[in-house]
């Protein structure tokens, strides 16, 4: 068994054949955790004794002949999904000492399957960055070049995969915060439909545009792991009465021999980095020697998706973390003189710089003066957005692009340049603004090693197609497709 | 940048964020930039366009009304340092 390339499809055959007992699997990872995270820094904390009696569960599951497909398998968890009594902290020292009451339903139908919880994974604060320097506790570093960024906000996620310090992570994505990091660690990340996945328990950044997703080393992994979370919610109300009806792991396979696939005109921009666009390209003519036909098409609504999504994503943003005030849970200013006082101060001292910014830019565009100009017009494009996806979906099965303009920048490259990084939000940001599924695959690698991603989005509940197109795609680039080299002590 | 300053100074009051002049200037400066990033769709003519609030497909999704298990009160308690008697006690509200 070669860990670095194990997947959760064989860890499930080598469990269910006991070549391995889910114990066994579960101490690989954990002396993985303890050997190399202190290289890659994706844990902010790790749960070992609660991790090893699942494990010990899910073995009397597999040994009676009722293990599901998540049965025993060891993943990581973003720490803005809560788990019951496990220190949730959203990367911020205004959570440092937050222990939930209640479990994210997505980490609940976890633990009802039996699979294994390592541990917590880092992250922007409060899922607001793509390098996951945004963190209040540590950084995390790409494993494939430690001297760069693992991507955000998801960065521990995608590291803890990349590295093999998880089979599979739970992260979120609000503007890419899933894809982005996925690209940049050489792994699959997949963002579902808007309301396939239930938000209970994800801690609130934009409501309208988060959703939970999964991290995988295959595009298999990710449709297994979805299988797994997705579902209605009672106590999500947004949350979309839908099941498929034919599990969407089963529904990888089936190539793309006649897929319609098109690529917006408008994100082959001069920003492209050449070595991503030849990337591009070159995924291009695999496609089309696949079967699918691909072409260009014009779609000018998205030009404006980066400040329309910063607009909408930061006026949600400054509504939802208002609740932060020291009074209930969450970080107090010591001697305030005034209930005023503790609150400002509270805030001021407990939120990051890049969480400030965002309460200060949704706070504009929502006050008094600036509400048509800046709000109302982004709500206005994101009418513009979906009716132009509706459109190129008339036509096309999945639609085409880049996940990233770059691959993955040096740590402390754009700390002081928030523009920089909301601009490279671009390819992602959109498939959030009109709630659809966008999944990224790696698809080559630059001339340093590192990863470079391809997307496909889909229509509405479009799942199936994308993973359709994405596991045609990773098929083919199979034999290409490279891990990390991590030794650790 | 005297009047952009006083404006995020006004804003940040409305956010509740206690700011010292020091990081009340910086973060000002980040505003310019971000501001003006945001300023490229003001003038877009959108006018016959409605706005599109939330994109769920779904309205009116209530759960049934149906009483459930509320939280232990001692363990919704345990996340503040400042409980006391089942409540949360602050500074002095009137002043």
């Amino acid at each position: 068994m070669e860990i670095t390339r194990l997947t959760i499809k064989e860890a499930r055959t080598l469990l269910d054949s006991k070549k391995i007992s889910a114990v066994e699997l579960t101490d690989i990872y954990m002396n993985r955790i303890k050997t190399l995270d202190g290289k890659v820094d994706s844990y902010l904390s790790v749960c070992e004794e609660t991790a090893l009696l699942q494990a010990a569960e899910a073995q009397k599951k597999i040994d009676g002949g009722n293990g599901g497909m998540l049965c025993g398998i060891p993943l990581s968890i973003k720490d803005n999904i809560c788990i019951e009594g496990t220190k949730t902290t959203c990367a911020s020292k205004m959570l440092e000492d937050f222990i939930p009451p209640y479990t994210a339903t997505a980490v609940n139908k976890l633990h009802s399957q039996n699979a294994v919880i390592l541990g917590k994974v880092n992250l922007d604060e409060f899922a607001m960055g793509g390098s996951t320097e945004n963190s209040a506790f540590k950084k995390t570093k790409n494993p494939f070049d430690l001297t760069r960024v693992p991507g955000g906000s998801s960065g521990g996620s995608a590291a803890s995969v990349s590295a093999s310090l998880a089979l599979g992570s739970l992260g979120s994505d609000t503007g890419g915060s899933v894809r982005q990091p996925s690209a940049f660690c050489g792994v699959v990340g997949m963002k579902p439909t808007y309301g396939l996945v239930s938000r209970y328990g994800l801690v609130a950044f934009a409501s309208s545009l988060d959703q939970i997703g999964p991290i995988g080393k295959t595009v298999e992994d990710c449709a297994i792991l979805l299988d797994g979370i997705c579902g209605q919610d009672p106590r999500d109300g947004t949350s979309l009465n839908y099941k498929p009806e034919v599990p969407y792991a089963a529904s990888v396979a089936g190539g793309i021999k006649n897929y319609s696939i098109g690529l917006p005109r408008e994100y082959i921009t001069e920003g492209l980095n050449s070595e991503v666009r030849a990337a591009l390209y070159k995924s291009i003519e695999t496609l089309e020697k696949l079967g699918a036909k691909v072409e260009e098409f014009s779609m000018p609504s998205l030009k404006h998706a980066v400040p329309a999504y910063y607009l909408m994503s930061s006026a949600e943003a400054s509504s939802n973390l208002s609740r932060y005030d020291g009074v209930k849970y969450g970080y107090r200013a010591e001697n305030s003189r005034s209930y005023n006082e503790m609150i400002g101060r509270s805030r001021a001292e407990g939120f990051g710089r890049e969480v400030k910014r965002r309460i200060l830019l949704g706070t504009y565009a929502l006050a008094s003066g600036y509400y048509d100009a800046y709000y109302k017009k982004a709500l206005k494009l994101r009418t513009l957005i979906s009716q132009g996806f509706d459109e190129a979906f008339a036509k096309y099965d999945v639609v085409l692009h880049p996940t990233t303009p770059e691959t993955a920048f040096k740590l402390g490259q754009n700390t002081d340049d928030p523009l920089s990084m909301y601009l490279a939000d671009i390819y992602t940001v959109s498939a959030n603004i009109a709630g659809l599924p966008s999944i990224s695959l790696p698809c080559g690698y630059d001339s340093n090693g590192l990863p470079i991603g391809l997307s496909f989005t889909g229509k509405p509940l479009g799942e199936r197609e994308i993973f359709r197109a994405a596991a045609a795609f990773e098929a083919d680039f199979a034999p290409g497709f490279r891990v990390p080299v991590l030794t650790g002590g | 940048m005297t009047d952009t300053n006083d404006y995020i100074k006004y804003i940040a009051g409305l956010a509740k964020l206690s700011l010292d002049d020091e990081e009340m200037q910086s973060l000002a400066e980040d505003m310019q930039d971000i501001i003006g990033l945001m300023d490229t769709i003001k003038d877009l003519d959108t006018e016959s366009i409605g706005a599109t609030e939330h994109i769920s497909r779904v309205t009116n999704n209530m759960r049934e009304d149906r009483a459930g298990n509320p939280f232990d009160t001692e363990k919704i308690l345990s996340n503040s340092k400042h409980a006391m008697e089942n409540c949360f006690s602050i500074p002095k509200m009137i002043e």
